[in-house]
């Protein structure tokens, strides 16, 4: 039987002792896949959820196995490659060594293992800058150098909590291009997302959160194309 | 010119076993996140058990200091294991827990001193004193100095140069990334408490023979701790070495000087630094966590 | 039948609590006559430690800032109320009104200093600043006489007869305590108490509901110093000494250990704590010399299995018991049962 990549079985998780996860059911498969909501919907506390860094309840499958009650570092070993809000890049530590002192070769065979080489080639810039400081870095920059740290943990699924946040257009755009090549070499993505432009152009698989559950999953055109559904669940259209 | 030349002497070497003592502490908070108020009273338990280990070896005092160091090594690496790792965030709970702990490590060390004041003076090179010009000083001084440095140098290229380094360096950032980017953090943990205890055992003997030492000396020695720590930075060894460079000449230039208020001068000195940097003085950037 | 909640009104409330305030102090008035000395001895020290705890719930439990420096606050009262009374010569009242606005004064600087500061930078500010009284009463030798103290203080003299020492400060211990106790209850249940609940359980709340937690912090660091400050005053007077081993960091971290196992977030708990602190190191000491450190286990034990102490163990138990009853009421109400 072929494995989901992940399955949520109602899920619920708090944040500062607030419920913000009220049980959520999901199953998403290889690929990649987003979810969206407004704003304080609770997606990003699911993402924290899935890595196992706020207090969980219920069951989340990975590949099969039951990562609920495991810790951060147990769960990126299971190969999950997070690339949280707001990129937490480190201060104190170079763009090279971001992409040295994690390293790992994780779950991809020799000839697609992601090292920090094969990151510079996608992300040059990273390479002309890469004995700065991990904050000295612009925006795009900096998320640049967060896909890519979580690239060389060589993980089975990446998860990006806001890439696009705080972006300008063209970086966007390289951003668009950047996805395509990951998707490219088979690995699954996870993507939470506002912006549901850029989310259109990296994929159409969807899941909408609302009041800390799932209300509608499905494909993300027909979803923009039914207005009063995108009204309802989004509060546009 | 003689004295004055003592006094920096004095506050230069006084600084460098301060530094041995809070470099370990500021390590613990800036990684941990955890202020270890029984850091004072693992110093004077290291001293107690190197003085142990001094009568015992017949004043073999290579051998108490190795001692004490490994033998606080040891008591640091069990009390993370049992005792501390369950405050992970929760500073306050650490903080309790760790008062606890100086309590129970004070009547260890009363039992072992049998609450008397000691002091090592070794024979050979380390009791003895050397010439500089007109001024005569003590050799153990020069030696805490030597350790201080050597003690600098080394985490300096650890935290540069190595990988556990660079994961300590991006701990002290933000150790939830770190975790979730699949390294035992915890187990850096561990490494590093231990290491904070084998140089505060290291420093109880250093301090011990530079000056001497008593169980009622844990509060000022866990006081003094803070003040570095507070000072320099949490998490920065730079800023560690700098405030207690500046702490410990502060201190021997005032209490000779002006004796009767040379702690309110150092304390409002630190005060000032909490209030309008309580980040501290050598901290490039403050990180929101 | 309608199950009623009795309930007095507010000033008969006020009334009852007088009343038994008046009531305590005449009971505790007439213990010498019926106890031993020693017995006496205790309740003084748990009475007026109770009350440098008390302070301690009141700005920690109630407050939600960690403090370690009441034994500081506590010190700077005495010295200054012994400095006066002894070194000046100057008669009991001035010298207790001198005390309490000397610290006073000092929780207004520290407050202020402090007001902006996280809780471990506080925490930490707490600790220098006790640390400092401690140091400058051996340094300061002009004014504070070092290391041997200020002896020889004497109580207030009452109709000729002057009340100093163990024995009789006892009288002045059991009547400030229970009115300070009073004082401190109605503090915490008054707007100003709900303010400080408020401030430690979310402050940004009570920021954006317009109150200025500034402020609110200063005063509480005010009035928690006040009490500590009488607390000292207290200590002075019963000792007839006020010297540097009294002001020692290690009092304020008892303070801490008495707080939290009787149960940080109600007075009583700090009443409870001091009796219990008291009572064990006096028992544990007979037995071994390692009473500091049973007494330390003790600390990390209860931190772990009891971190309300045992007043909010007690509470919780209460609780759990009570609300399970008013459930099974509403549930059968909802049914139409008649409920007694």
């Amino acid at each position: 039987m072929h494995e989901s990549v992940l399955t949520l079985n109602n899920v619920e998780a708090y944040y500062d002792k607030l419920h913000i996860v009220q049980g959520v059911n999901l199953l998403l498969d290889s690929g990649v896949t987003s979810i969206i909501g407004r704003n304080g919907m609770g997606k990003s506390t699911l993402m924290k959820a899935i890595m196992g860094l706020v207090s969980t309840k219920g069951s989340i499958k990975f590949f099969g196995q039951e990562i609920v009650g495991l810790k951060p570092y147990q769960i990126a070993q299971k190969g999950i490659g997070y690339v949280p809000q707001g990129r937490r890049n480190f201060p104190s530590l170079t763009v090279d060594e971001h992409l040295t002192f994690c390293a790992s070769s994780g779950f991809s065979s020799e000839e697609n293992r992601w090292s920090s080489d094969r990151v510079y080639d996608l992300f040059p810039r990273l390479y002309e800058r890469k004995d700065l400081y991990g904050t000295s870095l612009s925006g795009g920059e900096q998320q640049m150098l967060a896909i890519g740290r979580a690239l060389v943990l060589n993980p089975r699924l990446l998860l990006l909590d806001e890439p696009s946040e705080g972006l300008a257009p063209t970086i966007i755009d390289q951003l668009v291009d950047v996805f395509e090549k990951i998707r490219k070499e088979n690995m699954n993505i996870l993507i939470v997302e506002q912006d549901l432009n850029f989310c259109e152009r990296v994929t159409d698989s969807t899941n909408v959160m609302v009041n800390g559950q799932i209300a509608f999953s499905g494909s993300l055109r027909e979803l923009r194309n039914n207005a009063e559904l995108s009204r309802k669940l989004l509060g546009i259209g | 010119m003689i004295y004055n030349l003592t006094l920096l002497l004095n506050g230069i070497t006084y600084a460098g076993l301060l530094f041995v003592v809070a470099s370990g502490l500021t390590l613990v908070f800036g990684l941990m996140r955890m202020v270890n108020m029984a850091h004072g009273s693992m110093y004077i338990l290291g001293a107690s058990v190197g003085w142990l280990l001094y009568k015992i070896s017949n004043h073999n005092w290579v051998l108490a200091l190795l001692g004490a160091g490994v033998v606080m090594m040891l008591v640091a690496f069990l009390l993370q294991l049992a005792l501390y790792n369950k405050a992970y965030g929760n500073p306050i709970l650490g903080i309790m827990i760790s008062i606890g702990v100086s309590w129970i490590f004070t009547d260890l060390s009363i039992e072992l001193t049998r609450g008397e004041a000691k002091a090592f003076s070794p024979e050979g090179i380390v009791g003895s004193t050397f010439q500089l010009g007109e001024l005569t000083y003590p050799y153990s001084r020069l030696i805490v100095l030597v350790v201080a440095i050597a003690e600098l140098i080394l985490i300096l290229i650890i935290l540069k140069k190595t990988k556990v380094g660079q994961i300590i360096r991006a701990g002290v950032d933000d150790r939830d990334m770190v975790s979730s980017l699949g390294i035992n953090i915890e187990l850096i943990f561990l490494g590093v408490f231990a290491f904070s205890g084998f140089l505060v055992g290291l420093a109880g003997v250093l301090g011990g023979t530079m000056v001497s030492f008593s169980t009622d000396g844990a509060g000022s020695m866990q006081m003094l701790a803070l003040m570095v720590i507070i000072v320099g930075g949490r998490g920065s060894i730079e800023g560690a070495a700098l405030a207690a460079l500046m702490i410990g000449l502060l201190d021997s230039f005032t209490s000779a000087y002006v004796p009767n208020i040379s702690t309110i001068i150092v304390f409002s000195f630190v005060m000032a630094v909490l209030v309008l940097k309580p980040q501290g003085l050598f901290v490039k950037e403050v990180r929101k966590q | 039948m309608r199950k009623s909640n009795f309930r007095f009104g507010k000033k008969t409330r006020t009334m009852l609590q007088l009343i038994v305030l008046i009531l305590s102090i005449f009971i505790l008035w007439s213990l010498p006559k019926i106890s031993s000395r020693f017995t006496i001895y205790m309740i003084s020290r748990i009475m007026y430690m109770g009350l440098m705890t008390m302070s301690l719930n009141l700005i920690m439990g109630f407050g939600g800032l960690t403090s370690l420096s009441q034994a500081g606050f506590a010190g700077i009262a005495g010295y200054a109320f012994a400095i006066y009374r002894v070194s000046m010569k100057g008669s009991y009242g001035a010298a207790v009104l001198i005390g309490l606005f000397v610290v006073m004064t000092a929780g207004l600087l520290f407050g202020g200093l402090s007001v902006r500061t996280s809780s471990i930078v506080f925490m930490m500010m707490s600790i220098a600043l006790a640390n400092l009284v401690h140091l400058s009463s051996l340094q300061l030798t002009d004014i504070t006489r070092g290391f041997n103290g200020i002896i020889g203080i004497k109580g207030p003299t009452i109709n000729g007869k002057t009340y100093s020492g163990t024995g009789n400060t006892f009288y002045i211990i059991a009547f400030i305590v229970p009115i300070s106790y009073f004082f401190l209850k109605r503090l915490v249940k008054s707007p100003f108490g709900i303010a400080i609940q408020g401030m430690r359980d979310n402050k940004t709340k009570m920021s954006s509901l317009g109150f200025n937690v500034n402020v609110i912090r200063i005063v509480l660091v005010v009035i928690s110093s006040l009490f500590a400050g009488i607390a000292g005053i207290l200590q002075a007077n019963f000792f007839a000494t006020m010297a540097p081993d009294y002001v020692k960091t290690e009092y304020s971290l008892m303070c801490l250990f008495m707080c939290i196992i009787g149960g940080a977030e109600y007075l009583e708990g700090g009443l409870l704590g001091a009796a219990i602190y008291l009572m064990l190191s006096n028992f544990i000491s007979r037995y071994t010399r390692f009473d500091d450190a049973i007494i330390g286990g003790l600390f990390i034990i209860a931190v772990f299995l009891i971190p309300n102490g045992i007043l909010g163990e007690i509470y919780k138990l209460y609780n759990n018991l009570f609300r399970k009853r008013k459930m099974v009421s509403l549930e059968s109400g909802m049914r139409g049962d008649v409920h007694e």
